[in-house]
């Protein structure tokens, strides 16, 4: 199943599902790709020392058979290195324990079922992308930094021009990614919280008649919502500075009690005026836009 | 006050996009396959009438969190609905059976060129030591060789053939082949990746490891050994030049589509061929694993050259059989 896909110049994917419906995913920042990095990185450091310790441990605990204990030893952490990507970006969340931490997840690029060969592609390169070249110039570096100078400096190169990829191409793309045809977006998990356009009680407090409500557009009901849903962020004192502001915008004139509840209710009062004209068709964008207004 | 008509919307629906965010979930927690059926058929419904919602949603509702919760609900059921894949063990045995042996005859003209590429090697790097034994060293990394160069005796060279497992065990020769293991994996995947760089450096890292190999012949030949050597070394060793003839013809199909695109774009066909080129890599690794077995398994208790040969021959059978007739009664879903 492909479905269309139209990428934009905004550091977000646009998918079309095949019902019609577009999803924008956003494309995580470098810095949170480098987080995610780093935390796997380290899971997968950890693995590979508690493979070798132990390995270690028993090598010597096996006396003559210890040989055969450390060829294992070393196939087990080559396989474990490799593994732990393909197999947790091969589960259904398709994303590795950092990516999971950060939110994000491998998909394909063109919206897709994400393959196992994929996923096998994206990872195996970065064999050569990290830690092969690095290993090569360690190993050059032992042999004598200044008679193999270019072959150092070419391994390094080829390091840091995999490192940076993703900061060069728009979306993002991993030279894994650009081989494998997947790419890496934003997974959140968003929490319906409590829908604040309903009436708390039959009948309101204050009420707003249509010249009140034909200042804000929505920009102007968004910020409120936020600063609604911010809890204990919205304290007695910064309610007020905002209910005066709004009042003396609108031409409130009547007293207010509680600053709060006076901005529950105009937030109420202001969306329902708003979505009444959305489906008239005026969509006010924000008070200075003043097409829509009728 | 008149109820808001996004208010009635949400009220309406809320119920049911909690029910998809359950399932979804337990989807990506467990796999949308192993959900219960009820579940199953539950999930693309629930997720059609929340995309649908979402679509209305965006119209009419003024309301962020509600946009966002169903923006990412959405996207995350439209994963799970259409990234579904199969079972792990069902994803494996479509692959052994049939993806990857499609994908070797698919690359067959480029396994072929690989495959000369090192025969020429191997001949090359005979040819020349069996001249002139001193360019032994220009063939073979030192670090591979482990004693065995043209200034070990005889008795050194007949003891690396036919050492038993306690004897190697004690001089570190299992922890050599392993070390041998994950480096002709390296080499495998060396070739591979070197596909980008269009392809060219393929052929002489292709080249190189026959020459190695050729070098290595030439000098126990050389000493009356080369029947004992090729019994030594046939056994893992044909699936293991194998697998990095592979990985070099999946290398040539990576450089050919970055020097040749054709009429799509450079992007696009490296695509294409990548995800060709790691088909067969995942059953090179494969390939490489099987041969670490039988290098670790059998070179050192398996000291008969009659048996030696006879498990280099099934192996040379096995692999011709599988190549030859693998996948051709399989469908190969797309």
């Amino acid at each position: 199943m492909t479905a269309l896909v139209e990428e934009n110049a905004r550091a977000q994917l646009r998918i079309v599902t095949p019902e019609g419906v577009a999803l924008d995913l956003r494309i995580p920042d470098t810095s949170e790709r480098l987080a995610a990095f780093v935390y796997d990185f380290a899971m997968v450091f950890l693995g590979t020392m508690t493979i070798v310790i132990v390995g270690g441990i028993l090598a010597v605990m096996s006396g003559r058979a210890g040989g055969v204990v450390l060829a294992l030893v070393v196939v087990t952490q080559f396989l474990f290195f490799n593994g732990y990507y393909i197999y947790f970006e091969g589960r259904p969340r398709g994303a590795t324990p950092g990516k999971r931490r950060l939110g994000m997840r491998v998909i394909d690029r063109r919206g897709g079922a994400l393959r196992t060969e994929q996923i096998v592609a994206r990872n195996l390169v970065r064999n050569f992308e990290f830690l092969l070249p690095l290993a090569a110039a360690g190993s050059y570096a032992q042999l004598g930094v200044v008679d193999h100078a270019g072959k150092v400096f070419f391994c390094i190169a080829v390091v840091i021009a995999c490192a940076i990829s993703p900061v060069l191409t728009r979306d993002r793309l991993r030279v894994g990614d650009w081989l494998a045809g997947t790419l890496v977006v934003a997974s959140p998990e968003a929490k319906l919280l409590q829908d604040l356009g309903r009436a708390r009680g039959e009948t309101a407090t204050h009420e707003f008649s249509r010249e009140h409500l034909a200042i804000y557009g929505v920009y102007e009901l968004q910020v409120l919502e936020d600063l609604l849903r911010s809890g204990s962020g919205l304290t007695r004192e910064k309610a007020e500075a905002v209910a005066v502001k709004i009042r003396k915008k609108i031409g409130w004139h009547d007293p207010v009690d509680d600053p709060k509840l006076f901005l529950r209710e105009f937030y109420t009062a202001q969306r329902a005026h708003l979505e009444r004209e959305l489906v008239l068709g005026r969509r006010k964008e924000s008070k200075s836009d003043t097409t829509a207004r009728s | 006050m008149s109820t808001t008509k996004s208010v009635g919307f949400r009220r309406q629906r809320e119920r049911s996009w909690r029910e998809l965010e359950k399932l979804v979930a337990s989807a990506e927690a467990r796999g949308f396959k192993s959900l219960p059926l009820p579940d199953r058929v539950a999930l693309p419904k629930l997720y059609r009438a929340t995309a649908s919602a979402l679509s209305v949603a965006r119209s009419i509702a003024l309301d962020r969190n509600l946009v966002e919760y169903l923006e990412a609900l959405v996207a995350r059921a439209y994963c799970c609905v259409y990234g579904a894949r199969g079972s792990a063990f069902g994803v494996i045995r479509e692959f052994v059976g049939v993806r990857f042996p499609v994908a070797v005859n698919r690359a067959g003209r480029r396994v072929a060129l690989s495959g000369l590429v090192v025969g020429l090697g191997v001949w090359l790097g005979y040819d020349r030591v069996t001249n002139d034994p001193e360019l032994y060293y220009a063939f073979v990394e030192p670090d591979l060789a482990a004693g065995r160069d043209p200034l070990a005796t005889t008795t050194i060279l007949r003891d690396t053939i036919y050492m038993d497992a306690d004897e190697a065990s004690r001089s570190g020769l299992s922890a050599f082949a392993a070390f041998l293991f994950t480096h002709n994996s390296q080499v495998a995947m060396l070739a591979f990746a070197l596909g980008v760089l269009g392809g060219v450096p393929v052929l002489p890292l292709l080249f190189s490891t026959g020459a190695m190999l050729g070098a290595f012949f030439a000098l126990f030949a050389s000493r009356g050994l080369g029947v004992d050597f090729a019994g030594w070394v046939l056994p893992h060793g044909i699936t293991e030049i194998l697998a990095i003839v592979l990985a070099g013809a999946a290398g040539l199909e990576l450089g050919r589509a970055m020097l040749f695109p054709g009429a799509r774009s450079r992007r696009a066909a490296l695509e294409v061929a990548g995800r060709e080129g790691a088909e067969i890599m995942l059953g090179v690794v494969g390939m490489l694993l099987i041969a670490g077995l039988i290098e670790g398994i059998f070179r050192q208790t398996v000291t008969d050259l009659g048996m030696r040969y006879a498990l280099a021959l099934t192996t040379a059978l096995f692999w011709l059989v599988y190549f030859v007739f693998g996948g051709r009664t399989g469908e190969v879903k797309a």
